[in-house]
């Protein structure tokens, strides 16, 4: 088991670089996406962006690659809505 | 011809892509209408993007293959390698988006198959890749593996396992073998789909002959095998080897007898 997680790990490792790559962004945030991606897994990351604290071109970014996941039909949920809720309402009051 | 996409997944791709590498929406809708929306990803040039356009779809492709594969893993608490679909849809995950390269790659694997290790061993050129047994072999000892799985893609998308396809498999067959380390199968990925020698009954039998020496994998050859004149000098191969070909008939049966390798 412990051996699947270092595979896992490299994957997640190497995902992230991929990311860098395509964004072209730093290297500490290269490292705080590897550190989501890790805890929350692949899969839910993306269902998860809104949750992160990341610059809003790299959330931007980050969002655009869910929206090609999801028009791949790789991802469940279509993450480009996350980003049109509207600010208000019970949700977004209790968040405050 | 209008394809029939889903307009929400197909808009939530093109804006996605295009926010990703730049090029305008509106090229990518244009292109939608008359081909298949996804071959910008599988066949980037067909959408005539500038050099750092397609780098940034390269990028994407191989985060996708990443991706595809994390998920399965993360579905599958435990990688173990059951049937040849599993390893197949294991290594199409892998490698399925890899067009500019040969990659080789092994899993070692432990008596339930449970995954060990994968490791890739070779990365070569568009058509081909150089694969050394001898680091298979030690890469296999080190983990103390009890089976392992072969992959290795075709850029080119043949699925057809070259005469070095088959080769490198007998010949790491005949190696391991000896070892009580099985070589469960070799996946040749071609695009989305792939090709197990197990699931088509042509995974070689041992040789007596045993090589170390390196080996080249070439996916042109296998191109040139499916096209007309096949030609091969069987010089080199074992007799075990040799009978487990299928050969084309003779038009003098006669000669047959007189096969002597």
């Amino acid at each position: 088991m412990e051996q699947i997680n270092i595979i896992m790990q490299k994957d997640y490792e190497r995902a992230t670089l991929l990311l860098g790559d395509l964004f072209e962004i730093d290297s500490d945030i290269i490292e705080q996406i590897n550190c989501c991606i890790q805890n929350y897994g692949i899969g839910s990351f993306f269902k998860n962006l809104k949750t992160f604290d990341f610059p809003a071109d790299v959330a931007e970014k980050l969002n655009a690659v869910g929206m090609v996941l999801y028009g791949m039909s790789e991802e469940s949920l279509p993450v480009a809505q996350i980003f049109k809720e509207p600010k208000g309402g019970a949700i977004y009051e209790k968040k405050l | 011809m209008k394809r029939n996409y889903d307009k929400e997944y197909a808009s939530s791709f093109i804006k996605g892509l295009s926010r990703l590498t730049g090029i305008s929406e509106s090229k990518l809708k244009k292109y939608a209408l008359e081909n298949n929306l996804f071959n910008v990803l599988e066949h980037p040039r067909t959408i005539d993007p500038n050099k750092q356009q397609l780098e940034k779809i390269y990028i994407l492709n191989e985060f996708i293959s990443v991706y595809r594969l994390l998920k399965l893993q993360e579905h599958t608490s435990k990688l173990s390698f059951t049937s040849s679909k599993v390893a197949g849809d294991y290594f199409t995950a892998l490698l399925g988006g890899i067009k500019d390269r040969e990659k080789f790659m092994a899993a070692f694997l432990d008596n339930g198959h449970n995954i060990i290790e994968v490791r890739t061993f070779s990365e070569g050129s568009i058509a081909e890749a150089v694969v050394y047994p001898r680091a298979i072999l030690q890469a296999a000892l080190d983990c103390d593996c009890r089976a392992i799985l072969l992959a290795h893609n075709h850029p080119g998308g043949s699925m057809s396992p070259s005469i070095q396809d088959r080769d490198i498999t007998q010949r790491l067959i005949s190696i391991f073998t000896p070892l009580q380390i099985s070589v469960l199968d070799h996946i040749i990925v071609a695009g989305t789909t792939y090709h197990s020698m197990m699931e088509h009954g042509t995974l070689p039998q041992t040789s007596s002959d045993i090589c170390y020496n390196a080996i080249f994998l070439d996916d042109r050859k296998a191109a040139e095998e499916n096209e007309t004149d096949f030609r091969v000098d069987i010089s080199n191969y074992s007799k075990s080897y040799l009978s487990n070909c299928c050969f084309p008939e003779s038009e003098d049966q006669t000669d047959e007898d007189e096969w002597e390798l």
